[in-house]
C-alpha cells in the first residue's frame, strides 16, 4: 500500500449547468520516501488536485464529486473539517509558490514556525531554530528573530518549508515551490528537497510546469493534461520513451543546448481547451498529430505499457526519443 | 554602421524612502551596450541584477543618472518627452504579462492600431485598416480585431502584444521576459514567431530574460549582469557554451538537468549576501565568489578583452584564458 493514494478523484466548480469539471478521475500514488512530480501546463488541474488532497477546496466554490484520498490508509474525502485537521497533522503539509504571501509580515519567522509545531513543543524556541538549521539557514538563532521582509526570496521559501516540517508530515506537497525563484536559488531548494527525502524519509508530491524540475528530483512523474493524468512513468523512462504524444511534444519543445541557435523549435499547435469547452473523445485529439476518428469519439482509459508506465492514449508511441524531433 | 541603441557608461541610482532622500541604491552602473540592426542582444542575470532598468533606459522610459543614451547616433539622454515622441515609433516593447499589458475593455484591434494613431502616423481609420495585416503577421486570424482580450489565451495575447509592437514598423523591440510567463508548448510558438519576424523584417531585439538556454537559442550576443554591472559579454554561444566569469558559470550550473541521468550534486553556497545596491568598492560578485582573492574586495575589475569579441570583468579569470580551464566548471 502506498503512503498517499489518490483514486478516481474528481473536482467540480460552479453550480448546475454552469458546473465545470476541473479534474476527473485522477489517480496518483506516492510511496514512503518517494518523490512524485506532477507536471503539466497551467489550467491542467495540478493545483486543484493538490488542494483536493489537502482538503482545501473552498466549499463555496467547488466540491469533490468523487474518488478517494488516503494517507497511510486513512480516508480524507468526506471527513469533517475538524476531523481533517487531525488527519492532516503528522501526515500532510503543503508549501506554495509565493513565500511572501504564506508568511505573516509582522511576525518574526521563528514565532511563525513555532506556531506550526505540535502543541506539546510549541513553546520551545530551540525547535524552531533546529528546523531553520535543517532547511539550510546559516546562523538560524539570529535569523529566527528576523521578519519576512528582512530575508531573501530563497530564505523565505526555506522558512515556509520549515513551517511545513514543523507539522512532522509524512508527505510534503510542494506546489510550484521554486517557480518564483532565481535559477541559482531554485537549484538550492531542489537540493534541500532531496536532502529532506534522504535524511527524513520524507515523501514529496511536487507540482511544476518545468521539465527541468522533473529531471532534477523526480523518481516518478505524472503528466497532467486538461484535468486528467495522461501518463505516469519512472522519471528516466519518461524522458527516454515518452508514450503520450503530448508528453513527447512537451519534452521536444525545450531549447536544446549545443544545437544551432535560431532553428525552429517544435511547437504544439493550438491551446489547452477550456474547462467548459472540452472536446469529445481524447482531450488532446484536436492538437495531436496522431489523432484518428477513434480519438475524436472515445476517451482513452489509462492502461499499462510497461512496469510502472501507464498511458491514456489510443495510439501510444513506443519508439524511443531520437535527436531533436518534430512533433507537429 | 550606426548602432540603433547605444548606452555609454549609463548608470541609474535610486534612493530609498518615500521622498527619495534615503540610502542610494545603484540599480545600474557603468553599463555600455550597442545594438546593431537586425541583431538580438540577450541580457541575462538574476532578479535585481538591473536587467529591467537597462531596458527602461534603452527605451528612455527612465533617465540615467550618469552616462548617455543614443538612438541612431543621436544623444537622447536628456531630451524631454516632447522631443522624444517623434523618435519613439522606431522602437517598441513587449512586456512579460499579456494579461496585464492589454486593456480588458478595449477591442484588441484598437489596441494594435493605437501606436499608429498615438504617434500621428495614420488616421484612426487608416490605422484600423492595417490591423488585419498585423494580425496575420503574428499568426492570428485577420478578423479577430473586434474581440476583447478575454477571448484569447495567454499565447494569443502575447501575439497581440507583438502585433501592437510591430504596428509602427520599429527597428528595435525590447522584450523584457516576453515569453517567461507562457506555458512551454506556447513558448515555442512565440519564440519561433520572434525568430521569423526578425529574419523577415530585420528588427533588432533587446531580449531580456533569466532563462540562459532560451537566450542562447535567440541571441547573437549576450551580456551577463550581476548587481547592476556587466560582468561578461560576447557572442552568445561562446559565452553560454564556455562561460568564463565565475558568476556566469554559477548561473549556467544552476540550469536544471535535461534528463535524470544528468543530475549532479550541486554546490550549495549559502553565504551571507550583500544587500542589493550596496557597493563595497571591489568586485560586486566577490562576496559569493569561490575564487575570490584579497584584491577582489578592494579593486573593482574592469571589463577587458576584445571589444568585438569576449569581454570579462574578473581579476582571476582573464579575458584570454577562458578556454579549457573554465569549460570544465560547467557540468
Amino acid at each position: 500500500m502506498s503512503l498517499l493514494e489518490v483514486r478516481d478523484l474528481s473536482v467540480a466548480f460552479g453550480q448546475g449547468s454552469q458546473q465545470v469539471r476541473a479534474i476527473e478521475q485522477i489517480g496518483l500514488t506516492v510511496d514512503a520516501g518517494e518523490i512524485l512530480v506532477a507536471v503539466g501546463e497551467s489550467g491542467c488541474g495540478k493545483s486543484v488536485t493538490a488542494l483536493a488532497v489537502m482538503g482545501l477546496i473552498d466549499p463555496r466554490q467547488g466540491l469533490i464529486t468523487g474518488g478517494s484520498v488516503r494517507v497511510a490508509g486513512q480516508e480524507l474525502v468526506g471527513a469533517s473539517p475538524s476531523a481533517l485537521r487531525s488527519l492532516r497533522r503528522g501526515r500532510l503539509a503543503m508549501v506554495f509558490q509565493e513565500p511572501l504571501s504564506a508568511l505573516n509580515p509582522v511576525m518574526r519567522v521563528g514565532a511563525q514556525i513555532a506556531e506550526a509545531l505540535p502543541p506539546e513543543t510549541r513553546d520551545r524556541p530551540d525547535r524552531a531554530i533546529a528546523l531553520l538549521t535543517e532547511v539550510g539557514i546559516v546562523d538560524a538563532a539570529a535569523r529566527s528573530r528576523a521578519y519576512p521582509h528582512e530575508l531573501s526570496g530563497g530564505m523565505r521559501q526555506r522558512v515556509v518549508i520549515a513551517m511545513a516540517l514543523a507539522q512532522e508530515p509524512q508527505v510534503l506537497i510542494a506546489d510550484e515551490a521554486t517557480t518564483a525563484l532565481d535559477a541559482t536559488v531554485q537549484a538550492q531548494i531542489l537540493e534541500l528537497f532531496l536532502s529532506l527525502r534522504r535524511d527524513r524519509g520524507l515523501s514529496i508530491l511536487a507540482i511544476t510546469h518545468d521539465f527541468g524540475v522533473v529531471a532534477e528530483i523526480a523518481d516518478r512523474v505524472a503528466v497532467f493534461y486538461a484535468g486528467r493524468v495522461v501518463e505516469t512513468a519512472p522519471a528516466a523512462r519518461l524522458f527516454d520513451a515518452p508514450a503520450h504524444p503530448y508528453t513527447r511534444a512537451l519534452i521536444a519543445a525545450r531549447p536544446v543546448p549545443g544545437v544551432a541557435p535560431r532553428t525552429l523549435l517544435p511547437e504544439i499547435a493550438g491551446v489547452v481547451p477550456r474547462l467548459a469547452d472540452m472536446p469529445p473523445g481524447c482531450r488532446f485529439a484536436p492538437r495531436c498529430p496522431l489523432a484518428t476518428d477513434l480519438c475524436r469519439q472515445s476517451e482513452p482509459l489509462p492502461g499499462p505499457l510497461a512496469p510502472g508506465h501507464v498511458v491514456a492514449c489510443h495510439h501510444p508511441v513506443t519508439a524511443p526519443v531520437t535527436a531533436p524531433e518534430t512533433a507537429s | 554602421m550606426t548602432a540603433l541603441i547605444e548606452l555609454n557608461a549609463a548608470g541609474r541610482v535610486f534612493h530609498e524612502g518615500v521622498f527619495g532622500r534615503g540610502r542610494p541604491i545603484v540599480a545600474l552602473a557603468d553599463c555600455s551596450i550597442s545594438l546593431a540592426p537586425g541583431e538580438t542582444l540577450g541580457v541575462i542575470g538574476e532578479s535585481g541584477s538591473g536587467k529591467t532598468t537597462l531596458g527602461r533606459l534603452a527605451l528612455r522610459l527612465d533617465t540615467p543618472t550618469n552616462g548617455s543614451v543614443r538612438w541612431m547616433g543621436q544623444d537622447v539622454t536628456h531630451l524631454p518627452e516632447s522631443r522624444l515622441r517623434p523618435l519613439r515609433p522606431f522602437l517598441a516593447q513587449v512586456a512579460q504579462d499579456p494579461y496585464a499589458s492589454l486593456n480588458p475593455r478595449i477591442p484588441v484591434g484598437t489596441t494594435i492600431a493605437e501606436p499608429l494613431v498615438n504617434f500621428g502616423l495614420a488616421s484612426p481609420a487608416d490605422a484600423m485598416a492595417r490591423v488585419p495585416d498585423l494580425l496575420r503577421a503574428v499568426g492570428l486570424p485577420a478578423d479577430v480585431g473586434n474581440r476583447l482580450p478575454h477571448a484569447f489565451s495567454g499565447g494569443q495575447r502575447q501575439r497581440i502584444a507583438i502585433a501592437r509592437a510591430l504596428a509602427s514598423e520599429p527597428k528595435v523591440i525590447v522584450c523584457d521576459e516576453a515569453v517567461s510567463a507562457l506555458d512551454l508548448s506556447v513558448r515555442a510558438q512565440i519564440v519561433n514567431l520572434l525568430v521569423s519576424l526578425q529574419d523577415r523584417l530585420g528588427i533588432a531585439l533587446l531580449f531580456i530574460a533569466h532563462d540562459a538556454l532560451l537566450v542562447r537559442h535567440l541571441a547573437h550576443r549576450v551580456i551577463v549582469m550581476y548587481r547592476g554591472r556587466v560582468v561578461e559579454e560576447g557572442p552568445a554561444t561562446e559565452i553560454l557554451d564556455a562561460p568564463a566569469h565565475p558568476y556566469t558559470r554559477t548561473l549556467l550550473a544552476a540550469v536544471p538537468a535535461r534528463h535524470p541521468s544528468e543530475r549532479a550534486p550541486r554546490p550549495v553556497p549559502v553565504r551571507a549576501t550583500v544587500e542589493p545596491g550596496q557597493t563595497n568598492g571591489g568586485c560586486p560578485y566577490q562576496p559569493r565568489c569561490p575564487l575570490a582573492e584579497a584584491r577582489c574586495s578592494s579593486v573593482r575589475p574592469e571589463l577587458v578583452g576584445d571589444p568585438n569579441g569576449r569581454r570579462v570583468a574578473c581579476h582571476i579569470v582573464t579575458a584570454d584564458a577562458w578556454t579549457g580551464a573554465c569549460t570544465g566548471a560547467v557540468r
